[in-house]
């Protein structure tokens, strides 16, 4: 049992507590929403493209895989410097890279949104030609939302680090900003398997 | 339970760090969740008004073939608008308002877990409810049904803007209730008080845990299905449009996946209340406490499995229709068990026959045969017949008359006292229930037999040849009945608000810890926060020893070493004390963001695509501020 | 005293516990069974309350709450156990009878839905007409339901269950008459403004009369019988109808309008709302919007001569 809050002296919150406050659970209960919402967009889509014979439907082409490894790869890689001061804030350590690498992460997640939109145009993507092009929109649309509004968290848990330090507020909120960075990854990883590879098998 | 003596000067100290600032600022920015739940509760009754009005033109137009009271549009607007009110702005709302007054007081804490949340849930929800009604002033609105079916509500059947009044609308109105879930669940399973064990805490909180649940898992596949119908309408998309590989059955399925799950959403929370309120006027815990928690989880799983028993009718193979079938069969299981627990509560003490009790006896005779016809419906055979026909809307207003607004009824007599600190009028409330009660059978009763008789639903008119006179003559005069009752309800209300006797803390001799706190509650609920040993908290002998060493914490609480809310979390299955947060006093963000949202809204709405971009971006910069920015700890 | 009623247009829907096909009356009886069943289970659950309300004056409290629970464990759990299996066994055996398709090579009929009426096609014989459907009694028939824009439903309820009419799909619907006569169909789904107007009247009938109707629609339009109808033809193509309904060999018409080769054999107009007589047929030719308001067919602005003349080939149409 202790006490923290309101006049922000750096007191130092056990791991177990910071990890389950509040922020935490309020993220948990976002990201269930967010899933049931991806999963709703992935019912929709193999639903509607089990009405098809050929998937991408004429004229869209097969998409071609090598931007978006790319991409996927700067994505991957960006939850290395996240999950790095994610675990710093944890432990209550505030070291001085903690602004440094949360750059790093806001650079590989804007390349990333830079190198999928460089795709989208390669790929010849148009959602009001078919229904193959507006499920596209759909799925990246909804990713691509969440990552900016993630990056914007990152960027702000950024200016308040570099500010402030590391407070129980900015501890709360590194965790908070962190796990939703999570969900941008992983939730990319089963989009783009959805509209990169699941057309090369079904 | 137990309470340490409190030195009186904390009562000041406290009631200033909770004070809502006066003056129109602080009503602005007032985060309180009795306050704000009490928006919620007027918001709500005021949609319930406004549905109920429309649902009287509708049964005036019924009363007699061949009427020409309304004409078919007018007609097609009011059902949808009666059916869109009454499901997206009263009945869910009404649930989380009566949770979000109530949970706190009677889970033994101060606030909900994110104040600024509770007050952006109510601007959103108010702005949607507004933007949906200002369909009236341009003469848009709204005309595909409450389930919105697509193709006929695609860009190409509905060209105006009536059915973007609606997406948009009840997408607002969604979030809302989202927004209202997370902080639900989050307050039950972390801000009980400590002691209260999750075994401990009160059916209502059960309820109120699995319908949050619930809406965050059912929600969202309906926002996506809106936005995708919108971007079909706005941006010529084709996810619903067979033409270019869509599927209008998509659309059924992404409803129904939430629609289904919206119905017990509705209505847990009135199982809830009556859960609270059997024990406390048949004199006896209630009987198998557990069971009725089980069952509650039971309902919000099995909610999940049942949505194609809506589609009975679309030509989905037998096979699949027998799984759902079979699903929808189950259900019934876990609600006979709360149905017999409560009786057998009821048996169990001495009944005490109060207005509270009228209504939650109503609720089950009306329930039940709701219930009934409900597995009637659930058979496919039958069902092939009852569907889209009167038989249906009998079927569902029993249940959500019978599951939410008897129950809401019995909470407003229950509870009342506790907001106003005055006891409603008994005999007028005896009138009042024995009015609703019958006026709502002669109602809906006959309409079983319309049905049956092969009336379709959704018909602005009908022809005398066709028999179905007497039976929706009978319906209309019974609705004249079941109105003169609300009206007294509402005039009861309304009178003993300012006129009634006074209730003092606990006038029905309660159970739970809402009626430890004074009536009306303070703003900080309580001095001291209470600890809790049983299910029972009030009924059971006090004070007995705290088992938490107080001297840190609940010191602390009553007397904060500054001006600031604090709160004790708690841990989420034994209620151990773990921390003190301090929760934020006023902000204006949530009300700047609700209003940027709305720009957005109608910036879409109009096709003004800057005034929406702009919208956006005030949002975007306002969720920044409100991440950034906390009075409290500056 | 008033006169006699006038003769209605359409038939009075049946009810559907009142069966004239053995889809419908298999359902029938699983209606009763329900209503009985279910209705002594309220009873019962009311009784129960009643009885736990009663004897609440002079009573001591409870040594131990034992009865409570054995009541919830069986009329919470026993009773709903036994009940819903047996509701559900007995409701797949109606489903499965009642769904299954009628065998290959009997009478086909395809219907597709319209905002607000009904397109009535029979393959085999090459004829299409609109708002009533004939069939054979005592003989299972197959409706091949699609539709041509929105979602509708077909149901007649004495006869059987009602299936959606679904843009891009073909449902098929199995039923069979066993009495002859006039039944009202319904549109069940809505489906925008005047889906409350968008009937049609099923026509069981022997199976010689049945060929008989069936092989007069396959005739070509009757030919005017006088100069007026001859002048009312012309009148049809000059006033715009015939870009809207087919007449064969006189218009091509558009798909979305009835087709009017046989207008005159039918007994109602407008999807089962009126009755074809002269003064009906006129007034919705003028004014249909009046009549049922949100149709997609415009006013006309016809002379009375004119008006006269258009009648009288409409009514030659057979
Ligand atoms: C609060 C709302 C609510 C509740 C609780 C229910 C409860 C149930 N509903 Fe209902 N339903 C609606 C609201 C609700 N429904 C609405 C709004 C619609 C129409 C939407 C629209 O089309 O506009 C609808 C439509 C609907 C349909 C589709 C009909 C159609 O459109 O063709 C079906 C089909 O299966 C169905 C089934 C059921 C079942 C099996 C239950 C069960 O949960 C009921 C269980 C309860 C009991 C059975 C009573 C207690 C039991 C006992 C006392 C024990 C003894 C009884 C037995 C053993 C039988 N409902
Ligand atoms: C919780 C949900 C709910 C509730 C409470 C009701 C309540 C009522 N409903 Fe509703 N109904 C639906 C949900 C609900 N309905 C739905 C979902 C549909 C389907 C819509 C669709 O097909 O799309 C429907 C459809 C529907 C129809 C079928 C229309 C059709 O298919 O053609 C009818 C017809 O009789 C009807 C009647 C009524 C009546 C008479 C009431 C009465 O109980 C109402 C009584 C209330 C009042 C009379 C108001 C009393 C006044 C006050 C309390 C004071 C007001 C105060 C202020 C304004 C400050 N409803
Ligand atoms: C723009 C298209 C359009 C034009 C032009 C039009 N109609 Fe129609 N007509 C319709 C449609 C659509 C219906 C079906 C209305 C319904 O019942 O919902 C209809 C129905 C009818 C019917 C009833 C058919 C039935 O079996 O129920 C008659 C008769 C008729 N029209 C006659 C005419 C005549 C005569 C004219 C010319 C003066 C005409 N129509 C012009 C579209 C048109
Ligand atoms: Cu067609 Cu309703
Ligand atoms: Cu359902």
């Amino acid at each position: 049992m202790r006490t923290s809050g309101h006049t922000g002296e750096a007191a130092p919150r056990p791991a177990p507590h910071i990890a389950r406050g509040t922020g935490w659970w309020g993220m948990l209960l976002l990201q269930l929403v967010l899933v049931s919402m991806l999963a709703a967009l992935l019912f929709s889509y193999f639903y509607l493209r089990d009405g098809f014979d050929t998937w991408p439907p004429a004229p869209a082409p097969a998409p071609a895989l090598g931007l978006t490894a790319v991409a996927t790869g700067l994505l991957v890689l960006s939850a290395v410097p996240v999950a790095a001061v994610h675990l710093a804030a944890r432990a209550g350590r505030s070291d001085g890279r903690g602004p440094a690498a949360l750059a790093a992460a806001l650079a590989l997640g804007a390349a990333f949104l830079a190198v999928q939109f460089a795709d989208y145009s390669a790929n010849d993507i148009d959602p009001q030609r078919d229904v193959y092009g507006s499920l596209f929109l759909a799925l990246a649309g909804f990713h691509h939302v969440n990552a900016v509004l993630a990056l914007l968290g990152l960027g702000v848990v950024l200016l308040r680090v570099r500010s402030g330090g590391m407070r129980p507020r900015e501890q709360e909120m590194v965790v908070t900003a962190a796990h939703y960075w999570y969900f941008v990854v992983w939730s990319w990883i089963v989009v783009a398997a959805t509209l990169y590879l699941a057309p090369r098998f079904w | 339970m137990t309470t340490l003596q409190d030195p009186p000067a904390t009562e000041d100290r406290l009631a200033a760090t909770w004070a809502t600032q006066p003056g129109a600022a602080g009503w602005f920015t007032a985060l309180n969740h009795k306050q704000v739940a009490q928006r919620f509760l007027v918001t709500a009754f005021v949609f319930f008004g406004l549905g109920g009005i429309q649902s009287v033109l509708m049964r005036w137009q019924l009363g007699s073939a061949e009427s020409t009271f309304l004409d078919a549009q007018t007609y097609n607007e009011l059902f949808t608008m009666h059916g869109t009110t009454m499901m997206f702005l009263f009945a869910v709302p009404v649930g989380e308002a009566f949770a979000m007054y109530f949970l706190p007081l009677m889970l033994g804490t101060r606030d909900l877990p994110f104040p600024r949340l509770t007050a952006f849930g109510w601007y959103i929800y108010v702005l949607g409810g507004i933007f949906l009604y200002s369909s009236f002033l341009f003469g848009q609105v709204p005309d595909g049904g409450w389930f919105a079916y697509t193709p006929l509500t695609g860009p190409e059947y509905s060209p105006s803007s009536s059915i973007d009044f609606w997406l948009l609308g009840v997408t607002f109105v969604e979030i809302a209730t989202i927004a209202g879930a997370i902080e639900l669940v989050v307050l039950i399973l972390r801000y009980r008080a400590p002691g209260m064990k999750i075994s401990q805490m009160p059916l209502l909180a059960w309820n109120v845990l699995v319908t949050g649940i619930a809406v965050i898992f059912a929600f969202p596949p309906l926002v996506v299905a809106s936005v995708l119908l919108e971007l079909d309408r706005k941006v010529g998309t084709h996810f619903y449009d067979p033409a270019a590989g869509g599927e209008s059955l998509l659309w059924q399925h992404l409803f129904w996946f939430f629609g289904h799950p919206e119905v017990y959403i509705i209505l847990l929370p009135g199982l809830g209340i009556v859960s609270t309120i059997v024990p406390v006027f048949a004199r006896s815990r209630i009987v198998g406490y557990s069971l009725i928690a089980v069952s509650t989880v039971a309902i919000g799983i099995l909610s999940f499995g049942v949505w194609v028993h809506h589609m009975f009718t679309t030509g989905i193979p037998q096979l699949g229709l027998a799984f759902f079938s079979v699903a929808s069969l189950f259900i019934p299981i876990p609600s006979a068990i709360q149905i017999s627990a409560w009786i057998a509560t009821i048996w169990q003490g001495r009944a005490v026959w109060k207005t509270p009790m009228m209504y939650v006896v109503g609720f089950i005779v009306i329930f039940v045969l709701g219930g009934v016809t409900g597995v009637m419906v659930a058979s496919v055979p039958f069902d092939t017949q009852a569907h889209d026909s009167y038989f249906v809307v009998a079927h569902f207003h029993y249940v959500l008359i019978g599951g939410i607004l008897f129950p809401v009824l019995a909470a407003v007599h229950f509870w009342m006292p506790k907001i106003t600190g005055r006891l409603l009028d008994e005999r007028l409330g005896t009138i009042g229930f024995w009015l609703t009660f019958i006026g709502f059978n002669v109602t809906f009763f006959p309409l079983h037999i319309t049905g049956l008789q092969g009336m379709p639903r959704r018909l602005y008119t009908y022809a005398e040849s066709t028999g179905w006179e007497l039976t929706q003559a009978i319906a209309t005069w019974g609705t004249v009945v079941l109105t003169l009752g609300l009206l007294m309800t509402l005039g009861n209300v309304v009178h003993s608000a300012r006129y009634g006797e006074r209730a003092g803390d606990d006038p029905w001799g309660g159970e739970t810890l809402d009626w430890y706190a004074t009536s009306p509650p303070p703003a900080y609920n309580f001095r001291g926060i209470p600890e809790v040993a049983s299910r029972s908290p009030l009924w059971d002998t006090r004070p007995f020893r705290p088992r938490y060493d107080p001297a840190t914490w609940q010191d602390e609480l009553r007397e904060p070493r500054a001006p600031v809310r604090q709160v004790v979390l708690t841990s989420v299955l034994d209620a151990a004390p773990e921390e003190l947060v301090t929760l934020p006093q006023k902000s204006w963000w949530p009300l700047v963001m609700a209003v940027a949202l709305t720009v957005a809204l109608i910036g879409t709405m109009i096709d003004v695509y800057p005034l929406a971009l702009t919208g956006v971006l005030a949002a975007v910069v306002t969720g920044v501020a409100w991440i950034w920015d906390r009075q409290d700890q500056r | 005293m008033p006169a006699e009623p006038a003769p209605v247009a359409a038939p009075a829907p049946g009810s559907v516990l009142d069966p004239v096909g053995p889809e419908a009356a298999q359902i029938a009886g699983l209606t009763w069974f329900m209503i009985v069943l279910g209705g002594l289970l309220w009873l019962a659950t009311v009784v129960f309350l009643v009885l736990a309300l009663r004897h609440r004056a002079h009573r001591e409290p409870r040594a131990n709450d034992r009865g409570a629970k054995a009541f919830i464990a069986v009329w919470g759990v026993v009773v709903p156990v036994v009940v819903l299996p047996i509701v559900f066994v007995y409701s797949l055996v109606v489903g499965v009878q009642t769904s299954r398709p009628a065998p290959p090579g009997e009478l086909t009929v395809e219907v597709v839905g319209h905002q607000f009426w009904w397109e009535v096609r029979y393959p085999e014989a090459g004829v299409v007409t609109a708002n009533e459907i004939h069939v054979p009694v005592d003989r299972p028939v197959r409706l091949e339901l699609t539709s041509a824009d929105v979602i509708h439903s077909l149901w007649i309820p004495p006869v059987a269950g009602k299936l959606d009419l679904f843009p891009g799909h073909t449902n098929v619907l199995s039923l069979q008459v066993d009495e002859a006569g006039r039944y009202l169909g319904e549109c069940a789904e809505f489906c925008g403004i005047q889906h409350a107007r968008m009937q049609f009247v099923l026509v069981a009938q022997e199976e010689e009369e049945f060929s008989e109707h069936l092989r007069a629609l396959q005739a070509g339009p009757a030919e005017p019988g006088s100069d007026l109808a001859e002048a009312g033809r012309e009148v049809f193509l000059a006033a715009g109808c015939g870009q809207c309904h087919r007449i064969e060999d006189v218009s091509e018409g558009a798909d979305f309008a009835p087709d009017l080769t046989h207008l005159a054999t039918r007994d109602t107009i407008a999807a089962g709302m009126l009755e074809n007589t002269r003064g009906n047929l006129a007034g919705w030719i003028l004014d249909p919007q009046g009549l049922k308001s949100g149709v997609r067919m415009p006013p006309s602005n016809l002379s009375g001569e004119d008006l006269q003349a258009l009648l009288a080939y409409l009514e030659g149409l057979r």
